[in-house]
């Protein structure tokens, strides 16, 4: 396998667990705010399950971006990196049923777009 | 009519709370990426992948970097409770803005035109999304709401 498909293929699963980790880290924080105040929320993150799996998610991202940044230049890991957005905007819309209007998704693309061109710079 | 004054004071508060969230959320992303750059900075190339990871982890920057992720998290969390995610995560972009503007300051990188675009366009994105309400309303039982805010102002 070239050296550049492995580093797409890291690039792939580091964006993949960031969003799935967002979502996670949101269904956690749903779930601990029922307790009142602000160290009621805290103490819901205590055992939380979905909190488990987003910082799960949030090492091993660690692990794969370093990898992937050394087989990959910034110039591509960069813009490849950005479609976490992406991800992150349809999870939100289809999975938490968030009201995701032209508006963001119009910030979404510019900033997209914006992260490609500082990765090609 | 004092019913919806009232929630609209609570949306109000509520947006402040969030944007200020955000704001540290940036800040502290910001130093912690500096600080990683620097620590994996240190790190020669020529070593093996195992080896690099190994000699990252007894760099300072890099505890300083794992702290400020550390405080990052329960500020992320604060944020995240009030705010939807597809409105937080984007708006986190802005570091991205920042993190150049270190760079420059403190490592004198340049800024070529395509990167000066390519901010702009990224902080244009962030305005275009913080104009939409921060949560989506009746998505999420509000249990709580009301107590949460009184409870955390104490």
């Amino acid at each position: 396998m070239s050296p550049r498909l492995l580093g797409l293929m890291f690039v792939t699963m580091a964006v993949l667990l960031e969003a799935v980790g967002q979502l996670a880290f949101k269904q956690g924080a749903e779930s601990a705010r029922a307790n009142a105040g602000l160290w009621g929320l805290f103490r819901g993150l205590w055992r939380n399950r979905s909190v488990a799996v987003g910082i799960g998610c949030f090492v091993i991202e660690v692990v794969f971006w370093t990898m992937a940044l050394r087989f990959l230049d910034i110039s591509i890991a960069f813009p490849a990196g950005s479609l976490c957005f992406v991800f992150v905007a349809v999870l939100s819309r289809f999975w938490l049923h968030e009201q995701v209007g032209v508006e963001r998704w119009i910030g979404v693309s510019l900033i997209l777009g914006g992260v490609a061109l500082i990765g090609l710079s | 009519m004092a019913q919806s004054f009232n929630s609209h004071t609570t949306h109000l508060h509520q947006r402040r709370t969030v944007w200020l969230g955000l704001a540290l959320a940036i800040v502290l992303d910001t130093i912690a990426q500096i600080c990683w750059k620097f620590a994996v900075g240190h790190v020669p190339d020529t070593i093996g992948l195992w080896e690099g990871f190994v000699s990252i982890l007894s760099e300072p920057l890099f505890h300083v970097a794992l702290l400020l992720f550390l405080l990052q998290f329960f500020n992320w969390m604060i944020v995240l409770a009030q705010a939807d995610l597809s409105y937080a995560q984007p708006i986190t972009a802005l570091s991205y803005v920042t993190v150049s503007g270190a760079s420059m300051a403190l490592l004198h990188e340049h800024l070529t035109p395509l990167r000066l675009i390519g901010l702009s366009m990224i902080l244009l994105g962030v305005w275009f999304i913080s104009r939409t309400s921060h949560r989506t309303a009746g998505v999420v039982p509000d249990r709580g709401e009301e107590q949460f805010r009184a409870e955390s102002l104490r």
